[in-house]
């Protein structure tokens, strides 16, 4: 092993161990029952940040020094079942798309770090901000810098937990419970998705390493390995997962709902790197797309509905911080178009830019009031209402229609409940019906102590 | 559902009359005519803040954007309970298998009616709290007899669960206010007994706002000074105008929202400046228009995928910004100098006979001026002995982030910034024609007497001096020294702020907490810029002379009245307790229920608010409309009601309160309290049930200190009273630390 390649290692292993270095730390002392302090879990946490961004500097200098373009950083197998040829392989890989993702996800998590030292001082729940807080960032640097499905997939559920639990910060109040929850079921879906795509994967190429899969060059050169088929099947269900985690149509529900939380964690979770994480997986297997077209013209299609649906929906929303939300959405679904036409190095630039603007937009969005006074100050007037060039093209009643679209959100969440949940709410409740009518024929009575007790008074029955 | 979309065509046809459609809804939901205050009201409260916030819309703001057509409540009650109906309908079906409104109503009314008392398990937890605070033990209870229990519970639930706090709220608000008036009556008593200085006249005079804030302010500046005498009168100063700064884009009220101001009055830059000030406002203008571009069209599908692209930029700033709020923000001032209006003037004096907003119409005339002179200078009895500068000082807040910014300004001028008012009144008073008209009613201003005009910001403790240009050379030099005694006073008054915000930490130095605030002030992430008027709880009215030197903690509304000027009708007092009462009263009470009720009547933490509508906030994604304060904002205050200590006699007070519905309506519905103080003898008078009775002192003691900071210092939470002893002018040590400012512009 050379000098680089130890180097390498090192600066490599730093990255990933400074995160999970955090998560442990902050974990721990909560649960042997002694929480840090604000001041030292904010320094932990600003420490964990800079060894991970450093070491990773470190390691871009190094590589555009001696034109190296592909550093994998191997961490062996954690788990590896020969009879049933399973392996949980841990690889990491530093290369052209990857070392930019971890850069954002290392600075956007820095300063939103730094933001909430401060916003959430003498809040009752900051070390469990930050505990959720070391989860996320520990998941973003895994998952940008996962060399294998399984080892992405670990970063990915880390994110979608953190994500999601965040959601439900303010778990004393009904909504955000609610809403987190919402949130989690879908990612779960998604995850399901994901879990099947890599599976098959295994199957075909008997690992999960993104190389094999791509089987020559490195990103964004490499070509499949696997038949335009086997390409659709594994690429639709990637689809799924991708659209559930990026909120894509008709996935697009959760993302207002995820506004709950305190507004750093909308900002960088939702507004930033979460919602960005689905179209980065999308861009990592790029190159099966170029295996089926049908694929592709399937990733396209998607990127255009959920722009246009973002865009429109984005456009009536009252509030500021779900109309920031619907924007974003316009945005990553653009940025899906540009992965199905193969720009994948513009799709790349569009998620470092936007992920930055957005977060800017998000953190700053309380101060709306005085931006919009000070803007109207600086213009002397009041805000110009500019008319679009499709309310001209658009005829009334279609205008109305759209509206209508927007403001309900696309009925998505109508949809979902009503297609996709209810039916499966509906088969279960027979099965339990079956069940209970069972088990008081065998029992000969009343099986059930719990049909008697009354409702909780605010129990409505009913999820929001 | 079904009928609903018919219903609503009439609304789109336009034969629709909200007062016709309410008759009906409330026809057809069977209410009575005694339960329709009750029906109406839960209807209207039932989407929290919104129906208040229709009606200041519809009624109150006019100079809104987009204000509220007249009738807009109505319609909005109309629809409410035409959705109402169809809900209940719809539940009806649900839950009792019919739509008739009337069976429902019925049915849900005999459902209802089967309720309550405590529960069997409510009853058990009060029992076992009592035996655990008594120390009862399992054998007494169990040999408790049956008609021993019945009285237990019989006497347990006699004293509900209402009175029982309602009793420990009557024992908190006692204790602040038993120790208040006793150092009320002790400190004025040494205060009396001081030796009388020998030259009445101040080195210089200082009016702020009656606002809590300023009191610290006041406080550490006659420490600093003790040769300087300050006063107070609501920061409007009597100037209720529509102002329009030079770099506004419209007028907005700058008076206490109970007045509707008729004056209008722009800042506009000097004659020689007019170019100058085109050319930047040109430039403004361009930046504005390539802010909103950008702005606007970042949400858009083109627009944003351009920003979206090139959005790494964005991070530059962001990043200095939250690293390093302070120095990115002096950067971001130094550049805003190419855009900053030059050298103003106010357009203060009309030529046209009626006020109004044409240009002619602007400003006063030269006699409605000198009321307001006046008027001010007997409200805070100042009508001889002018020492040769006074000092107005405005105030308001500045804080990034914080949809409640208007809250955290001068409640006097509606919300806003208070300087314009204090500019305003300072180039009154200076002018000789208006003097000469004040002289015609017996105040005598000589000529070497000035104005200055001035504003402090309350977050970051910053001053500014208004038209310092005008200033006659002579003097300069005890402005320059008024400049530095006001210097070292915002470093100590910062310093004392600083000693509750627990990020600050306890060791700072008076320079370390100025630049602390300063932070606070510019910082992003700061839920805190500060604490406003939290700890609110006492108004004084009355000389300065008694309250001098003594240690509040922020806490009191300091109101200058001079008993000795007044006429027997007490019309200067009144006057001043028209305004005074109903702010007080109205700050304090939005505490009070802000504090007692955080979720209810206040808006919950500030941390997920979102900013809906540019009308407010709502909680997270969906919420009611929150109007109240944030527990932020709260957190270190002490719901009390708001104690008003009035120096002039009990049958003057009376007279006030039978002769003014507002006043009475607030002091015998017992929404403050009220107590009355003779400063030649020191005693108090308390106003219960309608009478005065005398107040007995129930301690003798008073702390006294050397300084301030000698007792407050180390300390984070709540202070008791103090006297801080009169002393000579202390060395100036923090002098160097503390920078000078630029003055005379505008902001």
């Amino acid at each position: 092993m050379s000098w680089l390649d130890s180097t390498f290692y090192i600066l490599g292993t730093a990255v990933v161990a400074s995160p999970a270095i955090l998560l442990a730390l902050l974990g721990l002392s909560t649960l042997v029952g002694r929480p840090l302090s604000e001041a030292s879990t904010s320094r932990l946490t600003q420490a964990a940040v800079l060894f991970s961004l450093i070491p990773a500097l470190g390691i871009l200098v190094l590589m555009l020094a001696f034109g190296i373009r592909y550093v994998p950083v191997e961490l062996g197998n954690w788990v590896n079942i020969p009879e049933q040829e399973f392996h949980f392989h841990l690889k990491f890989v530093f290369d052209r798309l990857s070392i930019p993702f971890l850069l954002l996800s290392c600075i956007l998590c820095g300063v939103v770090g730094e933001f909430t030292r401060r916003y959430l001082h003498r809040e009752e729940g900051y070390g469990r901000f930050f505990l959720f807080y070391a989860v996320f960032f520990c998941g973003m640097v895994i998952s940008s810098l996962a060399g294998t499905i399984e080892t992405l997939f670990l970063g990915w559920e880390m994110v979608g937990l953190s994500s999601a639990l965040l959601v439900a910060y303010f778990h004393e109040r009904e909504n955000p419970v609610r809403n987190g929850q919402r949130v989690w079921s879908i990612y779960r879906l998604s995850d399901a998705a994901f879990l099947i795509a890599a599976i098959t994967m295994h199957h075909l190429t008997g690992e999960g390493d993104f190389g094999g899969l791509m089987s020559s060059g490195v990103w964004p050169a490499g070509t499949s390995a696997i038949n335009a088929s086997q390409a659709l099947l594994v690429g639709s269900l990637l689809l799924v997962a991708v659209a559930g985690k990026s909120a894509l149509f008709p996935f697009s529900g959760w993302l207002p709902r995820a506004m709950e939380g305190p507004t750093p964690s909308s900002a960088i979770f939702y507004g930033a790197l979460s919602v960005h994480l689905g179209v980065y997986l999308l861009l990592r297997v790029s190159p099966i797309l170029e295996s089926s077209f049908t694929l592709k013209i399937m990733v396209i299609a998607l990127g255009i509905i959920s722009a246009t649906c973002g865009a429109l929906m984005s456009r009536v929303q009252s509030d500021i911080k779900v109309s920031l939300a619907y924007a974003s959405l316009t945005q990553v679904g653009i940025i899906v178009v540009e992965i199905g036409l193969g720009l994948r190095y513009l799709a790349l630039i569009h998620i470092l830019g936007h992920a930055s603007l957005r977060t800017m937009q998000l953190l700053r969005a309380p101060t709306l009031l005085r931006d919009y006074n000070e803007l109207e100050n600086q213009m002397g007037s009041r805000l110009p209402q500019r008319k679009s060039i499709w309310s001209r093209m658009v005829p009334g009643s279609v205008k109305k229609w759209l509206y209508r679209f927007g403001f309900d959100r696309g009925f998505m969440d109508v949809a979902l409940d009503k297609w996709v949940v209810q039916p499966f709410i509906s088969l279960f409740r027979w099965f339990d019906r079956l069940e209970h009518r069972t088990t008081d024929i065998i029992s000969k009575e009343s099986s059930r102590e719990s049909d008697n007790i009354d409702l909780h008074p605010e129990s409505t029955g009913r999820a929001a | 559902m079904k009928g609903l979309r018919e219903e609503l065509q009439a609304i789109l046809t336009g034969d629709f009359d909200p007062l016709t459609s309410i008759a009906n809804s409330l026809e057809m939901l069977g209410v009575e005519e005694q339960d329709l205050e009750k029906n109406v009201c839960s209807s209207l409260l039932a989407l929290r803040g919104w129906t208040g916030m229709i009606w200041q819309m519809e009624s109150e703001a006019p100079w809104l954007p987009y204000p509220a057509p007249e009738g807009t409540l109505n319609e909005y009650l109309a629809i409410r309970l035409i959705l109402e109906r169809y809900a209940i309908s719809h539940f009806g079906q649900i839950q009792f298998g019919t739509k008739d409104l009337q069976e429902i109503r019925q049915k849900a009314e005999l459902l209802s009616a089967r309720v309550k008392g405590p529960t069997l398990k409510q009853r058990t937890y009060t029992v076992f709290q009592l035996a655990q605070v008594n120390g009862w033990t399992p054998e007494q209870l169990l040999s408790m007899t049956q008609p021993q229990w019945a009285c237990l519970i019989e006497e347990l639930e006699a004293f509900s669960s209402q009175e029982r706090r309602r009793i420990l709220h009557l024992a908190y608000e006692r204790h602040y206010r038993v120790s208040t008036l006793d150092a009320v009556a002790i400190h004025s008593k040494r205060r009396h007994e001081l030796p009388r200085k020998p030259n009445t006249k101040p080195a210089f005079m200082a009016i702020f706002c009656i606002d809590d804030r300023e009191e610290s302010f006041r406080r550490h500046l006659e420490e600093v000074d003790p040769e300087c005498e300050t006063a107070s009168a609501a920061g409007f100063f009597a100037v209720a105008m529509y102002y329009q700064g030079a770099d506004h884009a419209h007028y907005r009220p700058l008076c206490p929202n109970i007045i509707t101001p008729k004056h209008y009055v722009r800042e506009e830059p000097l004659f020689s400046a007019i170019d100058v000030s085109e050319r930047r406002a040109q430039r403004r203008r361009n930046i504005g228009r390539f802010n909103h571009r950008v702005h606007a069209s970042s949400r858009t599908m083109i627009g944003g995928w351009f920003t979206g692209v090139f959005g790494a930029i964005a991070t530059f700033p962001m990043v200095a910004r939250i690293m390093a709020p302070r120095l990115t923000s002096k950067i971001r001032q130094s550049m805003e100098s190419f855009v900053r209006p030059p050298a103003t003037e106010l357009h203060i004096e009309r030529s046209a006979p009626e006020p109004g907003s044409d240009p002619e119409s602007l400003g006063y005339s030269l006699d409605e001026m000198a009321g307001i002179v006046i008027r001010i200078l007997q409200d805070i009895g100042l009508i001889k002995d002018f020492p040769p500068l006074v000092v107005f000082f405005g105030h308001g807040s500045s804080s990034l982030n914080n949809p409640h910014e208007s809250a955290y300004n001068c409640g006097a001028c509606s919300g806003g910034r208070g300087g314009p008012n204090a500019r305003a009144f300072a180039t009154m008073a200076n002018d000789p024609r208006v003097r000469k008209r004040i002289a015609e009613k017996g105040i005598l201003l000589p000529d070497d007497v000035r104005f200055v005009g001035a504003y402090h910001n309350t977050c970051n403790d910053h001053v500014e001096y208004y038209d310092l240009d005008l200033l006659p050379r002579s003097l300069r030099p005890l402005f320059r020294r008024i400049e530095k005694s006001v210097n070292e006073t915002r470093a100590r008054n910062a310093h004392e702020r600083a000693r509750r915000f627990e990020s600050a930490p306890l060791d700072l130095s008076p320079a370390a907490a100025l630049e602390h605030v300063e932070q606070r002030a510019e910082d992003l992430s700061q839920a805190r810029p500060e604490y406003n008027h939290a700890t609110n709880a006492l108004v004084f009215v009355g000389r300065r002379e008694w309250s001098r030197g003594l240690f509040i903690d922020r806490r009191v509304f300091l109101t200058s009245y001079d008993p000795g000027i007044d006429d027997e009708n007490v019309s200067i007092l009144t006057r001043i307790l028209q305004a005074a009462i109903p702010v007080c009263a109205g700050i304090s009470l939005e505490y009070y229920f802000s504090t007692v009720d955080t979720e209810g009547y206040g808006c919950g933490s500030k941390l997920p608010h979102n900013v809906a509508s540019m009308l407010g906030v709502m909680t997270g994604a969906a919420s009611d409309l929150r109007p109240g304060l944030s527990q932020q904002m709260v957190e270190i205050h002490e719901p009390m009601r708001i104690l008003f200590v009035i120096e002039t006699t009990p049958e003057k007070m009376l007279g006030i309160i039978a002769a003014n519905p507002g006043i009475a309506l607030l002091v015998q519905g017992n929404w403050v309290q009220l107590a009355v103080l003779d400063a030649e003898t020191s005693t108090i008078q308390k106003y219960v049930n309608g009478q005065f009775e005398p107040y007995l002192m129930e301690s003798h003691q008073l702390p006294e200190v050397e300084t301030s900071m000698e007792w407050y210092r180390g300390h984070r939470d709540h202070l008791g009273f103090a006297s801080i002893a009169e002393g000579t002018p202390p060395s100036m040590t923090t002098d160097n630390a503390v920078p000078h400012l630029e003055k005379g512009g505008p902001s």
